[in-house]
């Protein structure tokens, strides 16, 4: 217990923590309860400012906006959960393996990852996008691809470093196979490492999302999402301002929110570096 | 006591060269010889960056030697280490064990003591089920000298003395025949130096182990080593019984070498060495010491001096031992 208390007392922890908290009480609530269909259209209450029947306001078709960003906030966990873990499961495999082994391992497998991060990430999933069609599970693919490098990279400068320590030749001494070592020795070794890119694709990949569904590139056209939102609230901005600015508030928060931990992290690693 | 033809290890023809490119050679170990017998404490004893921690590590098979052989001697069959690879290896493992220097980075820092100590019975699947391990785990805790309850705590509560404690716990637990202590000690201030010298010769009592013990600190070496090697760049340049070494250096590198470490009933009179020990980028022909030997003769710089055997098992790497 007192091993993680350290990470509850840190100031960046615990605001990114209530930034992301609010967005996921949103979503929560929103599985049992919107105070509206997402989808019903009242076109007599279209565009309405804040008030009792309509706490965000309606957008151009009248729909309710809390509604939708209930629904939408779901979107953007899903998406960027299932990122984050395909992007360590990926990345940490290739990452582990090119860092442990080394040699000619290492080569091909960071060639491959630097020509990938060649490419900028949006293409990659436009060009996915395009050729298998939207849809989340495409999407999902196109940003683990992308994500990838990033827990590669991590993984690997992590393995390099801790390969030559004296507890992994130990380990190798006692009779440990590869495998052991890899994932029981040295992969809780860089655990603070990955949880810090785990926080930032996850707000990489909500960020992408909304980039993606802006263009209306999103996943199911009818379900609403931050990006989509965003796009609808265009076209109104000079009658409703405020609904410009719900969606944008949302995604900040996701972003702040991984950020602020992110940092928080690095912060107590920091700290705990220094104290050795 | 000690039998000189029941030996349990036997270097053999090591060499070992670290090569970054053709221009950038590091002669690590050169045609090293010797023979550890079974049950004593053989200590290896050497300037820093002589080759030692390499000839340790070729011996557990870590490293790869360019040349020669590791002979391990079980059950009276000889087995060469170097040969062995995946399954065989490992089961050889459980016999041979090694003590790092630093028990700080020895020992995994996110691992509780508990499951450090019974990893390698895991690993070895020794003991029926959990709970005889975790009975090895505690007598193996006591019988290094630490309460049962440290097995709930991580390497970062724990002082040097209490970490190598642990280390030796973890190495001990396979019940090993040999165990290599590479500096074992060095880190560690003097009073805890003692203690963990003491639980080392104690335990080697309790298990009848077989130590090669290496160290640049010749007061460890000389405490808890039968035999000595004395090594300079990457070359034996003399071996015997500690006792007899000490009292009488031959060779002029270890005269050199013992009259520097200082003893409280010594009169000061070291021998000086002047300059570096010379690069081990270009094998010498001659003597590997003939740079710096004040008794240098035309012959030590043209023709390399072998381990030359003499009485009370004794052996001497010098032409001219006898003449000085």
């Amino acid at each position: 217990m007192n091993k993680y208390s350290k990470y509850f007392k840190n100031a960046n922890i615990i605001i990114g923590m209530i930034f992301i908290l609010i967005i996921f009480i949103l979503m929560t609530v929103g599985f049992f309860y919107t105070p509206y269909e997402y989808d019903a259209i009242d076109v007599d209450n279209k565009l309405h400012f804040f008030s009792a029947e309509h706490i965000l306001g309606t957008d151009d078709l009248g729909r309710d906006i809390l509604s939708r960003l209930m629904l939408a906030s779901r979107v953007s966990f899903f998406i960027g959960s299932t990122v984050s873990v395909f992007g360590l499961l990926i990345g940490g495999f290739l990452g582990s393996l090119a860092g442990y082994f080394g040699g000619i391992t290492d080569e091909i497998i960071m060639k491959l990852i630097d020509v990938q991060m060649a490419f900028p990430g949006i293409l990659i999933a436009l060009m996915m996008i395009a050729v298998f069609g939207g849809g989340t599970a495409n999407i999902v693919m196109a940003l683990s691809i992308m994500s990838v490098p990033k827990f590669a990279r991590i993984v690997r400068s992590g393995f390099i470093k801790y390969k030559n320590f004296d507890f992994v030749k130990a380990a190798k001494a006692r009779g440990a196979g590869h495998l052991r070592i890899m994932f029981i020795h040295i992969f809780p070794n860089i655990m603070p490492e990955i949880i810090v890119t785990v926080s930032l694709s996850f707000a990489s990949a909500v960020m992408s999302e909304a980039g993606l569904s802006y263009l209306g590139l999103g996943g199911n056209p009818a379900f609403p999402s931050f990006g989509k939102m965003l796009s609808e609230a265009q076209g109104a901005i000079f009658e409703a301002p405020w609904y410009v600015f719900i969606p944008t508030i949302a995604v900040t928060l996701f972003l702040m929110g991984f950020n602020f931990i992110a940092d928080g992290i690095r912060q107590i690693q920091k700290e705990e570096k220094n104290r050795i | 006591m000690l039998n000189e033809n029941n030996p349990i290890l036997k270097v053999k023809n090591i060499s070992k060269v670290y090569a970054e490119d053709k221009n950038n050679i590091v002669n690590a170990l050169n045609d090293v010889n010797f023979k550890i017998i079974k049950g004593e404490a053989f200590g290896l004893v050497g300037e820093s960056g002589c080759g030692k921690s390499t000839l340790a590590q070729i011996i557990m098979n870590l490293i790869l030697a360019d040349k020669g052989e590791i002979i391990y001697i079980k059950d009276g069959k000889e087995i060469n280490i170097l040969s062995l690879k995946g399954k065989k290896m490992k089961a050889l493992r459980k016999e041979i064990q090694f003590i790092f220097q630093d028990p700080y980075s020895s020992i995994n820092p996110r691992k509780k003591i508990g499951w450090l100590i019974k990893e390698p019975l895991i690993i070895h699947k020794i003991g029926a089920d959990d709970a005889q391990r975790e009975k090895m785990v505690d007598e193996m805790l006591s019988s290094v000298g630490l309460d049962k309850n440290y097995k709930n705590r991580f390497p970062s509560e724990l002082s040097g003395g209490q970490r190598q404690r642990v280390a030796i716990a973890i190495a001990l637990i396979l019940k090993p025949k040999f165990v290599i202590c590479d500096e074992a000690v060095s880190a560690l201030d003097v009073s805890v130096q003692a203690q963990i010298l003491n639980l080392l010769r104690d335990m080697q009592k309790k298990m009848g182990l077989t130590y090669l013990f290496i160290s640049h600190n010749l007061n460890v070496v000389s405490y808890i080593s039968d035999r000595i090697a004395v090594m300079y760049l990457g070359e034996i340049v003399e071996m015997g019984n500690s006792e007899t070494i000490f009292k009488n250096p031959l060779h002029p590198y270890t005269k050199a070498l013992f009259s520097a470490s200082v003893n409280i009933n010594d009169e000061i009179n070291p021998v000086i060495l002047k300059g570096e020990p010379p690069s081990k980028a270009a094998l010498t022909k001659g003597c590997v010491f003939a740079s710096r030997c004040r008794y240098c003769s035309e012959k030590c710089l043209t023709e390399k001096p072998v381990l030359k055997e003499m009485d009370d098992n004794r052996k001497i790497a010098c032409h001219l031992y006898n003449e000085y």
